[in-house]
């Protein structure tokens, strides 16, 4: 992508200037781990120990949507670094690599290790930890995120007392009530463990895969925008070029993450999936779909199409919403120019 | 035998002697065998004669002021006022042709529809490199409804 206005050009050097600037704010360290508290280390050590403990299980996935409550369950594996999802898997991770079974075979679909690029949890969060319940037959330490600005508890974290495995999370609504669940219903040792050998089950990165991975961006042009904060402290953290023209902005605040999607031109929603809830966003018609994984917009502001797709609770998104492009309804040079012009868009 | 034409407006040239010694002769011939070219010769004469009897009065001062000023005033009016909207209706005309032309021209933006699914495993697999892996990614690993 090349640079084709005043704005980019500004927008481009502030970015540099941060760029710059960030070896300095942050440490060569994850960043859990440069926070104090055991909230943040109890995180940070849930991180690592999905991939460094050996162990499978059955996670349910719960959610709901305009057409109620769902749930579904995923088999899942870890064995010497390399976690498996699905009973025929279709996620393989290996360190920082991901692979996703495609229809003609396995996509690598991430390989790039991350600097720590995420602000700490803790700089708007306040997490606080107590004895959990037992989940899935384990005693579990609960970390409960709640935001600084309103004390109000929106997620949920169980972790497994002896090994720090994260066991079940849940988000809170603004009101208290469970949105989103992801936790195991049993966990144990790995399928066909032999002690002493590598299990006979244990998975492993595929031999051959087609590469699929997004480019790093170091620019951004017009007509996308890249705020470098969204929303309620989101700190973007990562530029990517993925395929078909699309920009992707992947935006955080240490305990959920927003990715915005960006693409140029004008939103045909005849080939979107169906089960959309309509809502209107500070001014912008979105077309909302609660799904497993969360909460995906999809909307226009001039000549882009966004897409967000995040774990946040709806309340935080529509924030991060509100900081891409113009609100309000088309103001009247619009209104007159797609008076004109549409008869001849064919 | 030539036929004999109809009375014209030779009869008028001819009371006022304006026609040629050719021309002429064919009037005396017409007027001479016919009573319809002498009856249309009669009226021309009377018409002629009445008017050139009528008497010429001045008008008085004013009166073609009176009678032509208004108007010439709309008059000039109507054409002030009308070159302006002139103007405007011919530069509305030229916009609209460019908007026109420039539509066919300049290609329209694309129509664009997001493919959510792989937005939704693109997010899924980043935030999986900087926050808890499992929980990340199990949507990915589930065939739904909206996956599918």
């Amino acid at each position: 992508m090349s640079i084709r206005s005043p704005r980019g050009l500004a927008m481009v050097a502030g970015v540099a200037v941060l760029a710059g600037l960030a070896p300095l704010a942050l440490s060569s360290e994850p960043a859990a781990t440069s926070q104090t508290g055991p909230g943040v280390q109890l995180l940070d050590d849930a991180r690592r120990a999905a991939q460094e403990q050996d162990f499978s299980g059955v996670l349910e996935v719960t959610w709901s949507d305009s057409r109620g409550e769902h749930s579904s369950e995923v088999f899942v594996r870890s064995a010497n670094g390399v976690l498996a999802l699905g009973d025929r898997p279709r996620v393989i991770v290996d360190g920082a690599r991901r692979f996703v079974q495609g229809p003609d075979g396995w996509l690598a679909v991430w390989s790039q290790e991350t600097a720590p690029d995420v602000p700490p949890a803790s700089d708007k969060w306040l997490l606080s930890v107590r004895d959990g319940p037992t989940v899935a037959g384990r005693p579990t330490r609960e970390v409960d995120a709640t935001d600084r600005h309103d004390d109000r508890v929106r997620e949920r974290l169980y972790l497994d007392e002896s090994t720090s495995l994260l066991l079940r999370r849940e988000q809170l609504d603004t009101r208290g009530r469970t949105v989103r669940a992801v936790g195991f219903t049993s966990i144990g040792e790995p399928a066909g463990a032999l002690i002493g050998a590598l299990p006979t089950e244990a998975p492993s990165a595929p031999a051959r895969s087609t590469s699929r991975q997004p480019r790093v961006l170091r620019e951004v042009t017009t007509p996308f925008h890249a705020p470098g904060t969204a929303g309620d402290r989101f700190r973007l953290a990562g530029r990517y070029d993925e395929d078909h023209g699309t920009l992707h902005l992947f935006y955080s605040d240490g305990l959920f993450s927003v990715s915005v999607f960006e693409q140029e031109g004008d939103l045909d929603p005849a080939g979107l999936p169906a089960g959309a809830e309509s809502r209107v966003v500070d001014g912008r018609d979105v077309r909302q779909y609660r799904t497993p994984g969360g909460v995906v917009m999809v909307w226009q502001s001039g000549d882009v199409v966004y897409t967000t797709v995040s774990d946040a609770p709806v309340d935080q998104i529509d924030r991060v919403v509100a900081n891409f492009g113009p609100s309000g309804s088309p103001d009247a040079l619009d209104r007159v120019t797609d008076f004109v012009l549409g008869p001849f868009s064919w | 035998m030539n036929a004999r034409p109809a009375p014209d407006d030779r009869l008028s040239a001819y009371l006022d002697g304006e026609l040629d010694a050719t021309e002429r002769a064919d009037v005396d011939g017409y007027l001479a065998e016919s009573p319809e070219w002498r009856a249309e010769r009669d009226a021309v004469a009377y018409a002629r004669d009445a008017l050139r009897g009528l008497s010429v009065h001045e008008a008085p001062p004013g009166f073609w002021e009176g009678v032509l000023s208004p108007e010439l005033t709309r008059a000039r009016a109507r054409r002030s006022s009308r070159l302006p909207r002139l103007l405007a209706a011919a530069t509305a005309g030229v916009a609209v042709a460019a908007v026109v032309i420039a539509s066919l021209v300049i290609p329209s933006p694309d129509r664009v529809t997001p493919r959510v699914p792989a937005l939704s495993d693109s997010h899924a697999v980043r935030s999986s490199v900087s926050d808890e892996p499992v929980s990340q990614l199990a949507a990915l690993s589930m065939i739904t409804p909206f996956r599918r």
